[in-house]
C-alpha cells in the first residue's frame, strides 16, 4: 500500500490534470448562463496552477529509479516538457477566454478536451512504453481533432476537423504498425528494452532491413505529429480552419510533445551508448538515420519556407512558418547526440514563446475585425503601436535575428549541426531563414510601412489583459535572446539525465 | 447454408478443442468427449465388427481424428439444428395460442392435437412455397442473409448448458460468446434488408442496426452483475454455482442489485429480438413486414425461426444467470440419468416461462416510437445499468465472502427486500386497479365503448 | 486438425480482405470485411486468445461493423467512384504485398524467440488481473478510459443539433429515391 501511495505520489501532475478537466466539465453544468467562459476558464487555470505547482515540486528532486507503474518515467526530461505543455496550455486557455470565437455553447466540454489533451501530452513526454506512447498520442490527436472542428457552424472548421481525423488515422495506423514490428522483433514494448535488445540483433549482423523498415514507419508517425515533411500536408489547412486558440495549441504545445516523444523513440531505442560501445553495425545505422532525419530537415524547412512565401492569410502563413520551424528543430534531432538534443530542447522554448506571441497578435486582429488577411494590417503600427512593437518582436525571433531568443537558439542548432559534419545542412537552413525573412517582414511592413489613412480598420484596442499577455510573451522572447544561461542550463541538466 | 455450416463447424471444433483440453481452457475438466465415445462405440459394436470380418479384418479401423471430429460435429449440428427447430416450432404454436387467448379467439386447434402439429404443417408448406428472388435484388447477398441469421442462432446454442455435464459445451466466456455471436443476426438482417431492394425492407434494417447496436450496451452490462456475483463467465459454472438450499440458491436473490438487472436484462432482451413493443424492423403498420418483406418460402421460414429461437436463447441465458439455471428444490434427490433428465426439463420449462412472459407482453403492450425506443436504451437502460453493476460490486465488496459462506441474515436479506417490494408494488396496483374500477368516468380514456356498453 | 482449421480461418480473413478491397461496391465491401473480422477472431482461438476471440466479434462485427454498414446506407451510393481506380488500386496492392513479404521474409529469422515471450494470457481472469495490476497495465487502461471519454464526449459535442429534432426517415427516403433513379439508369 505504501508503495502504491509513493508511486501515486509521483504522477500528481497528471492526477491533477485529470481532476480538475472533470472539474470543469461539471462546472459549466453549475454555472449561470453567458459566464460559462470566464468561470470554466477560471477553473481550468486553477487546474493548470496546480499542476504547475506539482510540477515545480518535482523539478529537482532525484527522480525514481524505476519506471513508476512500470511504464511512466519521471525524470527533469519529462517535468521540462510537462511544463512546457501547462504553460502553453494556459496561454490557450487565456486567449480563449478573451476570444470570441468559439460557439457560446460548449465551454465546459471545450475546456475539458483541452486539458485531457494536455494530458495525452504529459503521457507523451513522460515514458518509453510504446502502448502508452501511442495511448497518449491517441488522445492527444483525438482530442485535437474535436477541438479543430469546434466551430460548428464554420464550413473551414469541418474541413479542418476532417482532413485532420483522415491524415491522422493513416498516420497512427501506420505508426502502430512500426510498432508491432519493433514488439515482433525485440518481444517487448519497453523501449529500454528494445533498445538491447535491437544492439543484439546488430551485433548477429544479419543487414538491417527490418529494422529500417520499423524504423521508417514509427517515425512516419511522429513526422505526422510534428508535421515535418513529407507529412505536412493537414498543417495549412487545419492550422487555417481550426479556431485561433486551437491552432496555438496545436502549433505549441502538441508540436512539443511529438518532439519529446521523438527524442525518447531515437535516444533509447536507437543511439548506442558509445561510451559502452555498440556494435559498428549500430553505430552505422545511428548515423544514417540521422542523415534522413537531416534530410528530412532540409527538405521540410524548404518546403515550409517557400510555400510560405506565396501565402495572404496570416494564419496560412503561420502554419507554413511552423513546419519550416519543424524543419529546423529537426536538425538538432538529426545530430543523435546529446548537444543537438539538448539544441532542441532550448529551440522549443524559444519557439514557444514566439509562436504563442505571433498567433496571440492572430487572433486578437481577427477578433476585433474579423480579418485574417495580411494586407489588411496596414496602419495596425500607427493604429495600435504596443500590439504591432511586440508582433515585430515576435517576426524578428521567428527569422532568428540577434537580440532575440530566436537567434540564440538557432545559433545552437546550427552549431550542433556543424559540429556533427552536416555543413550542408546548416547552410540550408541558413539560406532558408533568409527567404523566412521575406514573408515575416512583409507583415511587419504592412503594419508600419503603409500609411495610416490606407487602413482598412479603425482603431482597435487591445484589452489590458491582452496587452499584458502579449508583453510577457515578448519579453521573454527578447530576454532569453539575452540572459540565456539559466534556459541553457535548465535544458542541459534536463538532457543530461535522461540517460 | 454454407455459411451457417461453417460457422457451425468452427463452433464445434472450439468444441472438441475444449474437450481435448486444448485450446479454451476450461476452468472445469469435462467429463468426457461424447463424439469420440460414440464413435468408439460404433467401431467396436456388433455390426462394424460383422462388416469388418466381411471385408478381412478381424476389427473395424479406427477412424483418423479429422475424420472422427467431422463426424462428432455432423452429429452435434444435427442435434442442435433439431432442437433449435422444435423449440422455435413450439415458442411459435404458443405464441398463436396465447395470442388467440388473449385476443378472445381460439387459435390453431385443428393439426394435432391442441394444434401441436400447425407449426410443422406451416413448415412444410413453406418449404413447398416457390422461392422468390425479386429481379432488383442483390441475389448474392439475398441468399446469404438468411443463412447467416440462422447460423448465428445455432452458433449461439452451441454455448448454452442445459444441464449438468451430458455433453453440453460449456465454453468459459459463455456469456460474452452468446453476446458476441447474436450480432451476426443483425448483420444478417442488415444485409437482408439491403439486398432486398425495397424501402421498407431497408427501413427495417436501419432501425434493426440503431436498435441493436444501442442495446447491446445495456444488455451486457446488466448480465455483468450476475457474472459479478458468481465471478465467472461460464454459463455452467454459474448454474453450478447456484446449487444448494435445497435448490433456491439462485443469483436473483443473492444481492439486491441482480432483480433490477434482471428486469433491465430483459427489456433489453426484448429489444435485441426486435420483440414487441420493440419490433420497430418488422412493424407491419409502417413497414409491411420491415427487413424480411421480400422474402417467402423457406428463407422467409429461417427468419421466422431465428426470432423464436433467438427468444430462447436469451431467455436461456437469462435461466442460467439470474434463475438459477437447471437447480430447482429437490432435483438433488434425483441420481444419474434421471438427474441429468430432470435438470434439461427444469432449464427447458424455465427458458419457456420467459418465452410466454415475452409473448405475454407483446400482446399486450402497443408498439413504441422510433425515438422513444432510443431514448429508453440511452437515457434508462444504461444509465440505470451502470448503477446495478456498482451497487452489485460494492455490495460484493462489503460482504467479502463468496455467497455460499455469508451468514444467515444476509443470504435472507435480499430475497426478502425483493418480495417485500414485490408485494408493497403489488398492494399499491391492486389498490389502483379498485379505485379505477370505482370511479370508471376518470379512467374511462383507453376503453370508452367498453365502459359505455357497461353502462 | 489444427491446420486444418488455420487454414480455414486464415483463407477466410485473406479473402475477406481481398474481397474488401476488390468489391465494385462499398456495400459487398463492408459485408466482406466481416470475414475478415471472423478470420481473425478463428485465428485468435487457434492461439489460445479466445478472451481476444470473443472480444474481436462483440466489437468489431457487432459494433464497428454495424456502425461502417449504417454509415454507408445513409450515404448516397456512388457506383462509378470505384471502377476508375482499379488500376491504381491493384497496382498499390502489388508494390504493398511485395514489401511485406520482402520484410516478413528478409527478417523472419529475427523474429523475437518465443521462449522470450511471456506465455500467452488468454482468458478473462489473467487479463482482468493484469490491467488491474499496478506494475502491469494499469496506467494504459486507465488512460484508456480517458481517451474514450474524450472520444464520447467529443462526438457528442459534435453530433449535438442545437434544437432537439424528431428522428424520423427521411434521410433513408432520400438515399432510396436516389438509388432507385440510378438503378433505372442501370437498367436503361
Amino acid at each position: 500500500m505504501n508503495l502504491l501511495r509513493e508511486e501515486l505520489s509521483w504522477i500528481t501532475p497528471e492526477l491533477c490534470l485529470t481532476l480538475f478537466a472533470c472539474v470543469a466539465l461539471l462546472v459549466d453544468l453549475f454555472v449561470q448562463k453567458g459566464r460559462e467562459s470566464v468561470m470554466v476558464g477560471f477553473f481550468s487555470l486553477m487546474g493548470l496552477l496546480a499542476t504547475a505547482f506539482f510540477l515545480y515540486r518535482q523539478y529537482g528532486v532525484t527522480p525514481p529509479a524505476q519506471p513508476v507503474f512500470g511504464c511512466m518515467v519521471v525524470d527533469p526530461f519529462s517535468t521540462l516538457f510537462k511544463l512546457f505543455a501547462v504553460g502553453a496550455l494556459a496561454f490557450v486557455v487565456l486567449f480563449t477566454m478573451l476570444s470570441r470565437q468559439t460557439r457560446p455553447d460548449g465551454y465546459g466540454e471545450f475546456y475539458f478536451i483541452l486539458l485531457c489533451a494536455g494530458l495525452g501530452a504529459f503521457f507523451l513526454a513522460s515514458t518509453y512504453n510504446l502502448l502508452l506512447m501511442y495511448l497518449g498520442l491517441e488522445l492527444l490527436s483525438i482530442a485535437s481533432y474535436i477541438l479543430a472542428g469546434y466551430a460548428k457552424g464554420n464550413r473551414r472548421s469541418g474541413e479542418a476537423a476532417m482532413k485532420y481525423v483522415i491524415f491522422g488515422a493513416v498516420a497512427s495506423g501506420v505508426m502502430l504498425y512500426g510498432f508491432t514490428l519493433l514488439y515482433g522483433m525485440t518481444g517487448s514494448i519497453d523501449l529500454t528494452v528494445i533498445g538491447p535488445k535491437l544492439r543484439d540483433q546488430f551485433a548477429l549482423d544479419h543487414g538491417t532491413i527490418p529494422i529500417s523498415v520499423a524504423t521508417g514507419l514509427c517515425l512516419a508517425g511522429f513526422a505526422y505529429k510534428i508535421s515535418a515533411a513529407p507529412f505536412h500536408f493537414w498543417t495549412p489547412d487545419v492550422y487555417e480552419g481550426a479556431p485561433t486558440p486551437v491552432t496555438t495549441f496545436l502549433a505549441v504545445a502538441s508540436k512539443g510533445a511529438g518532439f519529446a516523444a521523438l527524442l525518447r523513440f531515437l535516444q533509447a531505442g536507437f543511439i548506442p551508448d558509445r561510451t559502452l560501445g555498440g556494435p559498428e553495425a549500430m553505430m552505422g545505422y545511428s548515423d544514417k538515420l540521422g542523415t534522413l532525419v537531416a534530410v528530412l530537415a532540409a527538405l521540410t524547412m524548404t518546403l515550409g519556407n517557400l510555400a510560405a512565401l506565396g501565402q495572404t492569410n496570416l494564419k496560412r502563413m503561420l502554419a507554413y512558418s511552423s513546419i519550416a520551424h519543424a524543419g529546423y528543430v529537426l536538425m538538432g534531432v538529426a545530430t543523435m547526440n546529446r548537444e543537438g538534443f539538448s539544441s532542441v530542447l532550448f529551440y522549443l522554448v524559444v519557439y514557444y514563446f514566439m509562436n504563442l506571441g505571433a498567433f496571440g497578435v492572430v487572433m486578437y486582429y481577427a477578433n476585433t475585425t474579423g480579418d485574417e488577411q495580411i494586407d489588411d494590417l496596414k496602419g495596425l503600427g500607427w493604429r495600435s503601436p504596443l500590439v504591432a512593437i511586440t508582433m515585430v518582436a515576435f517576426l524578428v525571433a521567428l527569422v532568428g535575428l540577434p537580440p532575440t531568443a530566436g537567434f540564440i537558439g538557432k545559433w545552437f542548432l546550427f552549431t550542433a549541426a556543424v559540429k556533427k559534419g552536416f555543413l550542408w545542412l546548416a547552410v540550408v537552413a541558413g539560406i532558408n531563414s533568409a527567404i523566412s525573412l521575406f514573408y515575416y517582414f512583409r507583415v511587419a511592413r504592412a503594419m508600419w510601412l503603409r500609411p495610416e489613412e490606407e487602413a482598412k480598420y479603425a482603431t482597435v484596442h487591445a484589452s489590458p489583459a491582452f496587452a499584458a499577455l502579449l508583453l510577457v510573451l515578448a519579453v521573454g522572447t527578447v530576454w532569453f535572446g539575452v540572459g540565456f544561461d539559466s534556459l541553457l542550463r535548465y535544458c542541459d541538466y534536463s538532457q543530461n539525465l535522461l540517460r | 447454408m454454407s455459411a451457417s455450416l461453417a460457422l457451425s463447424l468452427w463452433l464445434q471444433s472450439a468444441r472438441l478443442q475444449q474437450q481435448t483440453g486444448a485450446a479454451l481452457g476450461s476452468t472445469t475438466a469435462p467429463d468426457s468427449n461424447w463424439t469420440l465415445d460414440l464413435l468408439e462405440w460404433v467401431r467396436t459394436s456388433w455390426l462394424s465388427t460383422k462388416l469388418a470380418g466381411l471385408a478381412g479384418m478381424d476389427q473395424a479401423p479406427a477412424l483418423p481424428t479429422w475424420a472422427a471430429a467431422a463426424i462428432g460435429a455432423g452429429i452435434a449440428v444435427g442435434i442442435v439444428i433439431g432442437f433449435v427447430s422444435v423449440v422455435a416450432m413450439f415458442s411459435i404454436w404458443l405464441e398463436r395460442r396465447v395470442a388467440g387467448r388473449i385476443q378472445s379467439r381460439i387459435g390453431p386447434n385443428r393439426v394435432g392435437p391442441f394444434g401441436l402439429l400447425q407449426s410443422l404443417a406451416d413448415g412444410v408448406k413453406l418449404l413447398l412455397k416457390e422461392d422468390i428472388i425479386p429481379s432488383g435484388a442483390d441475389r448474392k447477398l439475398f441468399v446469404l442473409a438468411p443463412a447467416l441469421v440462422m447460423a448465428s442462432a445455432l452458433a449461439m446454442f452451441a454455448a448454452v448448458p442445459m444441464a449438468d455435464g451430458a455433453g453440453f459445451t460449456d465454453i468459459n466466456l459463455g456469456v460474452l460468446f452468446i453476446v458476441g455471436i447474436s450480432a451476426l443476426a443483425t448483420i444478417g438482417v442488415i444485409m437482408a434488408g439491403w439486398s432486398s431492394n425495397n424501402k421498407w425492407a431497408l427501413y427495417g434494417a436501419m432501425r434493426e442496426a440503431a436498435q441493436v447496436v444501442s442495446y447491446e450496451v445495456p444488455l451486457g452490462i446488466s448480465l455483468l452483475v450476475p457474472v459479478i456475483v458468481g465471478g465467472t463467465l461460464e454459463l455452467g459454472a454459474a448454474s453450478r454455482l447456484q446449487s444448494g438450499w435445497g435448490g433456491s440458491c439462485w443469483f436473483l436473490f443473492q444481492n439486491p442489485f441482480v432483480l433490477p438487472a434482471f428486469v433491465l436484462y430483459f427489456i433489453a432482451a426484448l429489444a435485441e429480438n426486435k420483440r414487441a413493443p420493440f419490433d420497430l424492423p418488422e412493424s407491419e403498420s409502417e413497414l409491411v413486414a420491415g427487413f424480411h418483406t421480400e422474402y417467402s418460402g423457406i428463407r422467409f421460414s429461417f427468419f421466422f425461426l431465428e426470432e423464436y429461437a433467438a427468444m430462447f436463447l436469451m431467455s436461456a441465458v437469462g435461466t442460467a444467470l439470474f434463475l438459477g439455471g437447471w437447480n430447482f428444490p429437490g432435483i438433488d434427490l434425483l441420481k444419474g440419468g434421471w438427474l441429468i433428465a430432470a435438470q434439461l426439463a427444469v432449464f427447458v420449462v424455465k427458458s419457456m416461462f420467459l418465452v410466454l412472459l415475452m409473448i405475454w407482453i407483446r400482446w399486450t403492450l402497443p408498439r413504441m416510437r422510433v425515438d422513444q425506443v432510443m431514448v429508453m436504451g440511452y437515457k434508462y437502460l444504461t444509465p440505470l445499468s451502470l448503477i446495478c453493476v456498482v451497487g452489485a460490486s460494492v455490495w460484493e465488496v462489503w460482504a467479502a465472502v463468496p455467497f455460499h459462506e455469508r451468514p444467515i441474515w444476509m443470504q435472507l436479506f435480499t430475497p426478502v427486500l425483493v418480495f417485500g417490494v414485490c408485494a408493497v408494488l403489488g398492494a399499491m396496483l391492486r389498490k389502483q386497479a379498485i379505485e379505477s374500477a370505482a370511479q370508471p368516468t376518470t379512467r374511462s380514456r383507453i376503453a370508452p365503448r367498453a365502459h359505455a356498453a357497461a353502462h | 486438425m489444427e491446420l486444418l482449421f488455420f487454414l480455414l480461418f486464415a483463407g477466410l480473413a485473406i479473402a475477406g480482405a481481398v474481397a474488401t478491397v476488390w468489391m465494385r461496391y462499398v456495400v459487398h465491401s463492408a459485408f466482406a470485411l466481416m470475414g475478415t473480422f471472423l478470420g481473425v477472431a478463428g485465428l485468435y482461438v487457434l492461439l489460445g486468445a479466445d478472451f481476444l476471440a470473443i472480444t474481436q466479434i462483440l466489437i468489431y462485427v457487432g459494433g464497428i461493423l454495424v456502425l461502417i454498414l449504417f454509415g454507408i446506407m445513409l450515404t448516397p451510393p456512388d457506383r462509378t467512384e470505384r471502377n476508375a481506380k482499379r488500376v491504381i488500386g491493384f497496382s498499390a496492392s502489388l508494390v504493398a504485398i511485395a514489401l511485406f513479404l520482402a520484410v516478413q521474409i528478409g527478417s523472419v529469422v529475427r523474429w523475437a524467440e518465443k521462449s522470450n515471450l511471456e506465455a500467452p494470457k488468454a482468458t478473462a481472469a489473467p487479463i482482468g488481473r493484469e490491467l488491474l495490476r499496478p506494475d502491469g497495465y494499469l496506467i494504459p487502461f486507465e488512460l484508456v478510459s480517458v481517451v474514450l471519454l474524450v472520444a464520447l464526449i467529443g462526438s457528442v459535442f459534435i453530433a449535438r443539433r442545437r434544437k432537439a429534432v424528431r428522428v424520423d426517415d427521411s434521410s433513408t427516403a432520400a438515399i432510396l429515391a436516389e438509388r432507385g433513379t440510378l438503378q433505372q439508369k442501370a437498367g436503361a
